[in-house]
């Protein structure tokens, strides 16, 4: 299948106090066409990085250290800034948590989307008009020509974040990347915008979907990487990660979701917190936490290795296994 | 930052009396770290210290008076006997701007002070209580705003006459309101947050909450009008003093003396200029200072 | 008598929203808790939960009802005969980020509850006593002088915890405390806070809209949508089989992190939630309601009792569905 989206050993980061902090550690991924392929992890732990370096929008002090990033076959890292921001919006766009710091909140919402299409296109104001109405239609606004008279803060969470999509699904992109699309919405709500990016994937759009949210995760990705600490340390298909789950900080993830149906009366936990990343252990990031330690993990770094069938994993109780 | 892992280290809990409890920050690490973290603060200081010393020990550090005329040197340039030259009436301007640094000085930072404390009192208050409290202090203080502070002064110079204690209150009146202004704001979003809330709930006196909570994050916010007022005010006075209601020649102040010297500006210009770098300079170093204290103060900074 | 522990009635709550408007937060809600219990309060955002909680333990002042507390009126208390009951409520917030002072040391911030209500006296007594409670959460004594800054989301919500039992509390009000934190962290403090009420005999009103948090934590739930309460009853018999339409719907919305059970989008609710501002008439939920007929549309539903559980719905469902 064609991959819409490929990052090879791409590594990101800051300089802070003469060292440099590597929040985005040595990822490669894969986004095929019309696949919504999911980073899964918690707060710093670089999933948010990954998805700006993709798009090019790392703020200073930050930068990429090192890797590639190729859109549909083209090499994003060290595009000139000039024809990055073509690509932004035509062939990659991106819609983040809180939707309503990307809008401005003295404009109106048609506005806003008819600028977004006559930036990229050179159409008459009645045609954007026009085409706005179609597309926020199209993303399941109810009335859209109504809400196209309104300013962002007399949306609600969940039109403004179709809002957001329908600015970002203008031009048909190739690559959606969500930064935790619906962290920010209630459930009855971020169930319908789950709905509709199925229906954007089903329609050709690679979605890069970010999300600490195991069960939006489970829900719409066909393929899983779970992020710890600026390393992916396993990555599969969605159905064989959530059956076997190999790494010990997915496994103790999967633990701790709570069943609707009740359980027992200690939760399971995973010891310990997320590190900061002014301060990563030295060999697995998750070493500190994890109850299968050993000697090596807290020395070196465990590579990334096959276990059958595409399921890839960092840790060092399968790296021996690997090798035999 | 505290340790990735808390629990790991659950034998080293301290949980009775007896174990070795660690220290508060004392009034001394907070100086240390000063010192240690802001070279330029302590830079400051020192420059401070000195103006200071300088104003002490002015009659020690000079040949000349300041009142002392020698009409032969009037509006001589600096050279070996008169450092910084002479003015109009041949006075020595070192000494002048050594005795003038004490009223400077104390103008600069006394009603600046005095205005900073009224304001974030009344702005505090008026935050936290709202209502007819908050009503009455704020048209108070958009009266003060409205009125131009110059004729303000004014009056209340005329009123009470010269003297230094008058120029301090006057000052002081004048500046309030901006400080009250901007305090009162802030208060308002303070008491938003919710650890305002948590405290509330758990029954904590509003006095307590005003002095423990909103007080002690308004104070980068205080310590930026203190630094900004001291230029306004040794500026205010000079003047007043050129309206002949502050302090009067032969007399010494700074702003005075800038005054003065504008006449000659051209022909000597050292006459204005010199005490407008000593202005500058003192105002410099207190911004810096006043920086320098609101990142000790600062707690994100803190045990980095 | 009644035998709850503290217990709210009629509570109304409207905010004035500009010209002639009015948000009616909370419309004439009655809950009670009994001690000991947890409580959950489960609803979408808007829907008044906060509201009605800050009201229960007079946090906030209500439009009109009342709430007792062992039976007393606590809403008709005076300043002075509030201060003496006041030591029994304690709440815990949802942001860790906000709700320590970022000026106040861990010690000053535990210490405060302890001060206020003359716990104990004396400089190195309340430092004693402020290590003891720091290690009944699980934060090291060794960070007794740090910042809220210096700590992790979850480590601060432990210090929140901290505060809210030093003044040894009958009833905490727990607002969302887990859902601004790490997932992997959420488990340790809700661990923790049924570790605490076990070991303290404390009563939990627990707001959230999480569902599963409710389930696991709370014995009790209820329901609430747009300012009214839908539903109530024992946590695990209302979750297996909802009576009011909204709440099946809202379990069924829940991502499940199963990717074998995945969401039918037939079974989604359309719409979103309607404003609090002019909310609907008859029945507050009739105009996202698939089963909704006319008399909803015109008739409030009266909150109905069947055993344990209430429901106010004209036509609630049965264990399987409609």
């Amino acid at each position: 299948m064609h991959n819409i989206l490929e990052v090879r050993h791409l590594s990101a980061g800051f300089s802070a106090r003469k060292s440099e902090v590597k929040a985005v550690d040595d990822v490669s991924l894969l986004v095929p066409e019309g696949k919504i392929v999911g980073i899964v992890g918690e707060s710093g732990c670089g999933k948010s990085m990954t998805a700006r370096a993709v798009m090019g929008l790392i703020r200073y002090p930050g930068r990429v250290i090192s890797g590639s990033v190729l859109l549909d076959g083209r090499e994003l890292v060290g595009m000139p800034e000039k024809e990055k921001r073509a690509l932004r919006g035509s062939k990659m766009s991106m819609i983040f948590q809180e939707p309503m710091t990307s809008l401005n909140p003295v404009m109106k919402v048609g506005r806003q989307v008819e600028e977004a299409i006559r930036i990229h296109e050179k159409v008459s104001r009645e045609e954007a008009a026009h085409r706005s109405v179609e597309i926020l239609t199209s993303v399941g606004v109810p009335e859209a020509e109504k809400r196209c008279l309104c300013y962002p803060h007399q949306l609600s969470g969940g039109l403004r974040q179709r809002v957001m999509i329908a600015m970002a699904m203008i031009l048909d992109p190739r690559l959606l990347i969500a930064d935790e699309p619906t962290t920010a919405l209630d459930v009855t709500v971020e169930a319908q915008i789950l709905q509709l990016m199925r229906t954007l994937s089903s329609g050709g759009t690679g979605i890069l979907l970010i999300s600490h949210d195991l069960g939006v995760i489970a829900q719409v990705c066909d393929h899983v990487y779970v992020m710890y600490a600026g390393r992916i340390v396993e990555s599969a298909e969605t159905a064989e990660l959530f059956d076997r789950p190999l790494h010990p900080y997915t496994r103790g993830l999967l633990n701790s979701v709570r069943s609707l149906r009740g359980g027992g009366d200690v939760l399971d936990t995973i010891p310990g917190v997320v590190p900061n990343l002014m301060r990563m252990p030295a060999g697995c990031g998750f070493s500190p936490r994890c109850l299968e330690c050993r000697e090596e993990c807290v020395r070196d770094v465990p590579r990334l290795v096959d276990e059958g069938d595409g399921h890839l994993i960092r840790c060092f109780l399968y790296e021996g296994e690997a090798a035999e | 930052m505290p340790d990735n892992d808390p629990f790991r280290k659950k034998e080293n809990v301290s949980g009775q009396a007896g174990d070795r409890l660690p220290e508060p920050d004392g009034f001394r690490s907070i100086v240390k770290r000063l010192a240690g973290e802001n070279k330029l603060a302590v830079f400051s200081f020192a420059v401070i210290l000195l103006f200071v010393l300088a104003a002490v020990l002015a009659p020690v550090l000079t040949p000349y008076t300041e009142k002392q005329m020698d009409l032969r040197h009037r509006l001589s340039p600096p050279s070996p006997e008169h450092l910084f030259g002479t003015d109009e009436g041949g006075r020595d301007i070192l000494t002048r701007m050594l005795f003038g640094s004490r009223v400077s000085l104390l103008i600069g930072v006394v009603p600046s002070l005095v205005s900073m404390l009224l304001g974030a009192a009344l702005g505090i208050v008026s935050g936290y209580a709202g209502g007819k409290t908050d009503t009455v202090i704020m048209r108070l203080a958009d009266l003060m705003l409205a009125f131009p502070s110059m004729l303000l002064a004014m009056v209340i110079m005329y009123t009470l006459g010269g003297g230094l204690m008058n120029i301090f209150l006057t000052l002081s009146l004048v500046n309030w309101a901006g400080v009250a202004r901007v305090v009162r704001s802030e208060t308002l979003r303070i008491i938003k947050t919710e650890y305002v809330e948590a405290a509330r709930i758990t029954g904590v006196p509003g006095f307590r909450i005003m002095l423990r909570h909103i007080l002690p994050n308004c104070v980068p916010t205080m310590l930026v009008l203190f630094t900004l007022n001291i230029p306004s005010s040794i500026l205010t006075e000079s003047s007043l003093s050129f309206l002949g209601l502050g302090i009067q020649p032969p007399d010494a102040s700074w702003g005075l003396m800038v005054n003065t010297g504008r006449q000659f500006l051209y022909s000597a210009p050292w006459l204005s200029l010199i005490p407008s770098a000593a202005i500058m300079a003192i105002v410099l170093a207190f911004n810096f200072l006043g920086d320098g204290l609101a990142d000790v103060l600062d707690p994100y900074r803190k045990n980095q | 008598m009644s035998g709850y522990l503290l217990e709210g009635k009629d509570l109304t709550k409207e905010f004035p929203a500009g010209k002639n408007k009015t948000v009616h937060a909370v419309s004439k809600v009655s809950l009670g808790l009994v001690e000991g219990e947890t409580l959950g309060l489960v609803g979408e955002s808007g829907c008044g939960k906060s509201t009605l909680g800050r009201m229960m333990i007079r946090a906030l002042k209500p439009t009109s009802g009342e709430v007792f507390f062992r039976s007393r009126p606590l809403t008709a208390m005076s300043g002075k005969e509030f201060a003496a009951v006041r030591r029994s409520f304690q709440m815990i917030f949802q942001d860790p980020y906000a709700s320590l002072d970022p000026r106040m040391t861990v010690r000053d911030l535990i210490a405060e509850p302890l001060e206020t209500h003359h716990i104990c006296s004396g400089k190195k007594e309340i430092t004693e006593r402020v290590l003891e409670l720091m290690d009944a959460v699980g934060v090291p004594g060794d960070f007794l002088y740090r910042y809220p800054h210096q700590f992790s989301g979850g480590q601060r919500q432990r210090i929140g915890i901290a505060r809210a039992v030093a003044q040894d509390p009958e009833v905490i009000v727990c607002d969302e405390p887990v859902s601004a934190l790490d997932v992997s962290v959420q488990n340790q403090i809700l661990n923790l806070l049924s570790d605490l009420k076990r070991k303290r005999t404390l009563t939990y009103l627990f707001i959230s809209h999480d569902l599963s948090v409710v389930r696991h934590i709370s014995d009790r739930v209820c329901v609430m949508f747009l300012g009214k309460i839908c539903e109530s009853g024992p946590t695990g018999e209302v979750w297996a089989a909802p009576a009011h339409p909204y709440t099946s719907f809202l379990l069924r919305a829940v991502p499940k992190a199963d990717p074998k059970e995945r969401t039918d989008a037939s079974l989604l609710l359309t719409g979103e939630i309607p404003s609090p501002i002019d909310p609907p008439t008859g029945c507050r939920f009739h105009t996202r309601c698939p089963f909704a007929v006319k008399q909803c549309a015109e008739e409030e539903p009266p909150l109905r009792t069947r055993g344990e559980r209430t429901v106010a719905c004209h036509f609630p469902l049965d264990r399987n569905g409609t």
